[in-house]
């Protein structure tokens, strides 16, 4: 490959869209050539600075409230609405009604979050640990029908294993981890060049429990309950893309 | 599909690339104003043509709408010599969503001093680039996605989608270099 050939590929390179043969032969080039490699790290820079510095602008919550609510202006449900609040004494009792669940709310935040800490800090450490001991996964695959019969072999519950790599969340495998006095499910998944540890276990109850976000060490976290299932995600991945993945994982 | 089966397919699907869709449109249009009507009338679109919503990629489908949605709001503002909102926001880069590698890893002031300047000088880099290419500069690097979604989202063919993106990319470079020269030069 010669120069000319080089500069004509060099972003298709940066963006991994080359096929093996060609980034083998661009690689080789760029170990020899100063110049296009110079090239090469001036747009690598330039990359890497808009990936971390360009504003990400989140929908405005009013905005996506508005629009739910134009699409799902499902009659049935405002009609009921407003006939409660209409009816003497609705009010009251609606009052009522909030006062005893944010009280119940309270409650249950409050006892969550000391057994939560603890959790948090080994579901963290079971991520770090990962990705330190080389250890990240103990059957290596992105064929999510090869991976679930390996768990199925070693757990007494069978956990979702699904592949998003067309969704850029590509899974590269899984692994035995323990948590909570147990053995549970670790998947892994990267997006990127971040690796996303999931953990699941069966929790035995039926709460529902939605996303809450957590940050430790410089690592976020996700958790929530669903189908009797405890989940977990935990990566260095920015937390809106990480919030993006779980709302993924939970699609049936 | 019923009306309550399509609501809930569509939220499942759909609602979660809201984010994304703001993104793309608070970009294109450069101001919030326009960006909330373009995604109200893209989410409205969508819908409307959800029951043959058969993609594997729902985020790169919702964003050829948005985009569409830009093009056509456009159109109207030129036909109908509608007021262009022109509050082109200044940069603040105090709430930034995604860059909180900045506040971790290093307090010394005049390095975060030094490192919102240069993010700043990126965002306005972008914010200066033509609409194509700042929005196919979106498309790779913020939302991550390949030559050939790119390609389904513009309906523009790969070629053309590696050769903008290396345009824009050229142009965003000179940018900045100009930044740069203008400030050493008065300095």
């Amino acid at each position: 490959m010669n120069c000319q050939q080089v500069m004509s590929l060099l972003h298709a390179y940066l963006d991994r869209e080359l096929d093996v043969a060609n980034e083998m032969a661009l690689e080789n080039h760029l170990h020899d050539c100063p110049g296009c490699e110079d090239a090469y790290k001036l747009l690598h820079v330039l990359q890497t600075r808009v990936r971390s510095d360009a504003k990400y602008y989140s929908a405005p919550a009013e905005l996506r409230h508005k629009i739910r609510s134009s699409l799902g202006s499902s009659t049935e449900t405002v009609r009921t609405k407003q006939r409660f609040w209409s009816t003497p004494g609705g009010t009251g009792s609606l009052a009522l009604a909030m006062t005893i669940l944010l009280s119940f709310s309270v409650i249950t935040y409050e006892r969550s979050v000391s057994i939560d800490d603890q959790l948090m800090q080994d579901v963290t450490s079971g991520h770090i640990r990962s990705l330190m001991a080389k250890h990240l996964t103990d059957v290596a695959s992105s064929d999510q029908h090869q991976i679930k019969p390996w768990f199925n072999s070693k757990l007494d519950f069978s956990p979702q294993v699904r592949d998003f790599a067309e969704l850029g969340y590509s899974l590269q495998g899984g692994r035995l981890d323990y948590l909570q006095n147990r053995i549970v499910a670790a998947i892994v998944y990267k997006h990127r060049q971040h690796v996303i540890n999931l953990y699941m276990w069966p929790t035995g109850d039926d709460d529902v429990l939605a996303v809450s976000a957590n940050e430790k060490q410089g690592y976020h976290l996700l958790s929530w309950k669903r189908h009797g299932m405890d989940f977990w995600l935990v990566s260095d991945l920015n937390k809106r893309e990480l919030k993006e993945f779980a709302r993924l994982l939970q699609n049936d | 599909m019923s009306a309550d089966k399509k609501l809930a397919r569509f939220d499942a699907l759909i609602m979660p690339h809201l984010d994304a869709a703001y993104n793309l449109a608070r970009w294109l249009t450069r101001n919030p104003h326009d960006a909330d009507d373009v995604v109200q009338e893209a989410c409205t679109r969508a819908y409307a043509s959800f029951d043959s919503f058969r993609a594997i990629n729902a985020k790169a489908w919702l964003l050829t709408i948005v985009r569409n949605s830009f093009l056509k709001q456009i159109e109207k503002q030129k036909r109908g010599g509608e007021i262009v909102h022109l509050d082109v926001e200044q940069t603040t880069l105090g709430d930034h969503d995604n860059n909180d590698a900045y506040d971790r890893h290093n307090d010394n002031p005049e390095v975060i001093a030094m490192r919102q300047y240069e993010a700043e000088q990126i965002h306005k880099g972008i914010m200066a680039l033509t609409d194509e290419y700042r929005e196919i500069i979106i498309l790779r690097e913020i939302e991550g996605f390949t030559y050939h979604e790119i390609a389904d989202i513009t309906g523009t063919p790969v070629g053309t989608v590696m050769s903008r993106l290396s345009r824009a990319r050229q142009k965003l470079q000179q940018k900045l270099t100009g930044i740069k020269r203008s400030r050493e030069k008065t300095q």
